[in-house]
């Protein structure tokens, strides 16, 4: 009975580890694709309303996913880095580089400024979005297959 | 509001001044901070106000352009319109007068960079500071079109402000619209007013004064406009154009006395054409805001 026990855990385990690495796809793909629609309104906002940086995020945040809305509330709010934990070095230097060098030029440069980083932010929207579609579902069945194998092989 | 745009250091060294006496910091790259407080200047050291230049902080360039940028709260673009008209207006009516290289563009001022000095300007309100000449301002239970005037920092938009605060007291169905240019009378930001002005005021906030004017008394139905620093022809003329509407004015300008609002050239039409019929004259001979007479349209002294 234990033993059946063990091996019902361990098939648990290793599907819930595909569940897991299929959350953070998604989470990177809302990630991404908050970051590029924070860059389309915030152009909007700078061209029209010209709210400032603090206060458009206080206005807007409730719009975006919570990791997102986490990182801007950190950096704009409380002056702090960002918190997302799964994003690559190159990425999180990207994305600081944005957030610092926001606000620091006068209308039509700030908004090119924000047009040259949306590119990057939408070419990292993409490709979060291709892995998760290629591999979402699939780290599942493999991570569920892999516990099956393992428990074939102990069984 | 400092702990938002100065460095710890600053905020250590001014927390040993007394803010309520404050009225100035002068920051200027590479040199020693000035502050003023109570009319009365000095440096600011590590350890609060001092005589000795070499115990003053000294400002550093980037220093600088930081303490811009965070008084931008990191929006430069936000503020760029004040920019280029050389200040920023921060909260509680606090402005930021700034020095740097002005950028043009096909003749127009596109922006300032290599921002070299800043004067920030602390506003005071004086409770019942215009008590004194409140009834000499008044005919017929009326206020009079009325110029205030003064060399800089000497008491103009704290007048106006308590004039605003004793207007909306006694006739609080007076409506009276005050164009606040550089958000300086009533301390506007995001949309909130934090210096005391009457309860019988609408603002227009951040934008020129004919166009404050020419709306204003289209939509809002003024019986008194107020405004500070009237300095352009736009400014006189919107003036006039609210004289002739039926609507009272009262209005500041940088003039030394009587007679040096009567040399400058620009200005001579609101003497000539009797545009106010009170002119208020300050000093800080015995400190900000001495009243050193009021004025008639004939520029008989009818109060000192």
């Amino acid at each position: 009975m234990i033993k059946y026990l063990i091996l019902f855990g361990i098939l648990c385990s290793s599907t819930s580890i595909g569940w897991y690495i299929r959350k953070i796809m998604i989470e990177r793909q809302a990630y991404f694709e908050d970051l590029v629609k924070f860059c389309e309104a915030l152009k909007q906002n700078i061209g029209s309303k010209k709210d400032k940086i603090s206060i458009f995020v206080m206005k807007y945040q409730d719009s975006y996913h919570q990791a997102f809305r986490q990182d801007i509330q950190s950096f704009f709010l409380e002056h702090h880095s960002l918190q997302f934990e799964y994003l690559q070095e190159k990425e999180k230097k990207e994305i600081m580089d944005f957030f610092t060098r926001l606000g620091s030029l006068p209308m039509h440069e700030e908004i090119a400024n924000i047009t040259s980083f949306e590119l990057v932010f939408q070419q990292m929207a993409l490709s979060a979005k291709t892995m998760y579609e290629k591999y979402g579902n699939l780290v599942v069945k493999l991570s569920s297959l892999a516990g099956a194998i393992i428990c074939i092989i102990l069984l | 509001m400092f702990e938002k745009i100065f460095p710890a250091n600053y905020i250590m060294a001014l927390s040993k001044v007394n803010l309520s006496m404050l009225n100035e910091i002068r920051l200027r790259v590479e040199q020693p901070i000035v502050i003023m407080a109570k009319g009365e200047s000095c440096y600011l050291g590590p350890h609060g106000a001092t005589l000795d230049k070499n115990d003053a902080l000294v400002v550093g360039k980037k220093e600088l352009e930081d303490i811009v940028l965070r008084s931008a709260d990191y929006s430069m673009y936000a503020i760029n319109d004040q920019l280029i008209r050389g200040y920023l207006s921060l909260e509680g009516g606090v402005r930021m007068g700034i020095c740097g290289e002005v950028v043009t563009e096909q003749g127009s001022i596109k922006t300032v960079k290599n921002i070299t000095s800043v004067n920030i300007r602390i506003p005071h309100c004086v409770k019942n500071c215009s008590l004194p000449v409140y009834p000499v301002l008044m005919k017929n239970g009326c206020v009079e079109n009325t110029l205030i005037l003064s060399s800089p920092g000497c008491g103009k938009t704290t007048l106006l402000r308590d004039l605003a605060m004793q207007l909306g007291q006694r006739q609080p169905f007076v409506n009276l619209l005050i164009c606040d240019e550089r958000c300086e009378i009533t301390g506007m930001s995001e949309g909130n007013s934090i210096l005391h002005i009457g309860s019988n005021c609408d603002i227009i906030a951040n934008c020129s004064k004919k166009y404050a004017f020419e709306n204003g008394i289209r939509s809002m139905k003024p019986d008194v406009i107020m405004t500070d620093e009237i300095n352009l022809d736009d400014d006189i003329e919107a003036i006039k154009n609210a004289l002739t509407s039926g609507v009272k004015v009262i209005a500041t300008i940088h003039a030394k006395d009587i007679y040096d609002l009567k040399k400058k050239e620009k200005f001579q039409d609101i003497v000539k054409d009797k545009m106010f019929s009170r002119y208020v004259v300050l000093s800080n001979r015995n400190g900000v805001g001495t009243c050193e007479g009021v004025y008639n349209e004939n520029l008989a002294c009818i109060y000192v």
